[in-house]
């Protein structure tokens, strides 16, 4: 469970990259990068607090 | 007696901007009245990923834009701040850590050896004070995150106080609501803000990139030019100081002042194993100072393109433009994240003050301070010089604590005099401090010297006085001991 949660963060980010560069490269449209961030932000925060142990404080 | 201190100790919990837990990472809670054991120190990692986060803040979208409405150049702002965060890098690499590693204690038990407690006291004071103002700036970023949702009308760049009562009332009550988590909640909220670190500066990346299209940038080799004649055109807003390359380089060399110059990182590098861990702040300055702030400023510029007559610094509904609520979110936690710690840190050096006053009644009043502070956006759009205030202000302690550490030995003197002699204040320090501050006022009023340059003199300046004031008071205490 803890390798799948970390896989959907990384994933999240992943889309969240990926997506606003395709746009900016003139491949994706300005609706696809918004979507894709979006997506990456809720998947990130869906996913990260439940493997990523506070570290620092 | 230790126990007595331990309170005014306090604000060295909180290391560059977290408070720390025990057994986690840099536990700056630990260690406070001793030098940090070899066994305790922690790998260049640690330090890399800390700077990393903490200087990605809600602040930094601030900055990026000012930069613009300072009429900045492409040039200066990419070379200079290339230069400038470079400077901080050696700054933090060859002042701050060398002393760090080689004495291992918090500058605020440095202070206390060298100037006494009382010095502390006004060192904390100062320090609440400058941290309320801060907090203001990361309050108003957060709250403006709100505006676009609730339609509140945007302040311009020279409004200098609030744009409606809408505006007022969403400020004061994004301010309360983080002073009230940062007196009862600081824990969650600092757990937090460590997961949400490496999603911001992926997110601030994507904004600049996400931008880009927009303004006109359709390959890499379109960035040069768009950047000349679209986002940084060299043409100062009304009612700003028109800068140049020596100001964006001094700004983002001196905007962590505090930090290096001013040696608040004791806190942190007493931990590394080596004192050329301190370049592991390059983290920090090229994510956060460098790529952040450009980042910034490309939103604003398109912003500009928008509607030209949208100059007011509002970074909500910027982000929004460029990334919808990915960008609502991003400014609102970065903004919060960082509002935390730092509201936190303003009551901790009241009460350091005053021990028996209640830790989250001051708290709750210091966030009370800078949420009403934050509801002016002429606050906020003058960040530039609040920064480098804060910076100038706090800076001359650091200029004590370096020419105690390598001159006072060498010129025949004693360090951590006040230590030696038990004084409660040891006048030196205050002195060089109160000088220092009044000779960069001077040189402001009178010689029109601007804030940005000021840092390096009167760190100069303070270290002299200091040195001066040291062998006049040393030589007549030890005449007055050889009399008696």
């Amino acid at each position: 469970m803890r390798y799948f949660l970390i896989a959907v963060s990384f994933l999240s980010l992943a889309i969240l990259c990926v997506t606003p560069v395709l746009y900016a490269t003139g491949i994706g449209s300005a609706d696809l990068s918004q979507h894709g961030m979006n997506v990456g932000t809720l998947g990130w925060f869906a996913a990260t607090p439940f493997w990523m142990r506070s570290s620092r404080a | 007696m230790v126990s007595d201190r331990e309170p005014q100790q306090a604000a060295s919990k909180l290391v560059c901007g977290k408070p720390e837990k025990e057994g986690g990472g840099f536990a700056a809670n630990e260690y406070e009245r001793q030098p940090v054991p070899e066994d305790k120190t922690k790998g260049l990692k640690s330090f890399v990923g800390l700077f990393a986060s903490e200087h990605v803040a809600g602040t930094e979208l601030l900055i990026g834009p000012l930069f613009v409405a300072a009429g900045v150049s492409a040039f200066d702002v990419l070379v200079g701040l290339l230069v400038g965060d470079f400077l901080a890098v050696l700054s933090w690499t060859l002042l701050t850590a060398p002393i760090a590693v080689r004495k291992r204690l918090t500058l605020y038990y440095q202070l206390e050896k060298i100037g006494g407690p009382g010095v502390i006291d006004i060192y904390n004071a100062a320090n609440g004070v400058l941290w309320c103002c801060i907090a203001a700036a990361m309050i108003y970023v957060s709250a403006t995150a709100l505006f676009v949702p609730l339609q509140i009308s945007m302040p311009k760049l020279d409004d200098l106080y609030p744009s409606s009562g809408a505006m007022v009332l969403i400020v004061v009550a994004v301010g309360a609501l983080f002073a009230l988590i940062a007196a009862k909640g600081y824990d969650a909220v600092a757990h937090f803000a460590n997961i949400a670190a490496p999603w911001m500066a992926v997110t601030f990346i994507v904004l600049g990139i996400v931008a880009l299209p927009e303004l006109g940038v359709r390959s890499p080799g379109d960035f040069w030019r768009v950047a000349d004649e679209v986002v940084w055109r060299g043409k100062a807003q009304q009612g700003h100081v028109q800068f140049t390359f020596w100001h964006v380089m001094c700004f983002s060399w001196f905007g962590n002042m505090a930090w290096h110059f001013g040696m608040g990182d004791l806190s942190i590098f007493r931990y590394a194993r080596k004192a050329r861990y301190g370049l592991a702040s390059a983290a920090g300055m090229y994510l956060g100072h460098y790529i952040a702030w450009i980042t910034a400023g490309i939103l604003y510029a398109v912003q500009l393109q928008r509607d030209p007559a949208n100059t007011g610094v509002v970074p909500g509904p910027m982000a929004y433009t460029a990334a919808g609520m990915t960008g609502i979110v991003l400014v609102f936690i970065s903004g919060w994240t960082t509002a935390n710690p730092i509201i936190y840190r303003a009551g901790l050096a009241f009460q350091a003050i005053r021990p028996k006053w209640s830790r989250v009644r001051v708290t709750f009043v210091a966030g009370a301070v800078a949420s009403v502070v934050a509801v002016f956006p002429g606050f906020c759009n003058k960040f530039l010089s609040v920064a480098m205030l804060y910076g100038l202000v706090l800076m001359p302690m650091g200029a004590v604590i370096f020419a105690d550490h390598y001159l006072m030995k060498p010129l025949g003197m004693q360090e951590f005099y006040a230590e030696k002699t038990g004084a409660r204040i040891h006048w030196p320090p205050p002195l060089a401090w109160g000088l220092s501050l009044v000779a960069c006022l001077a040189l402001n009023v009178f010689l029109g010297v601007q804030e940005f340059f000021l840092c390096l003199p009167g760190w100069l300046i303070a270290g002299l006085v200091y040195l001066l004031s040291s062998k006049l008071l040393q030589q007549r205490s030890s005449l007055r001991g050889s009399g008696t």
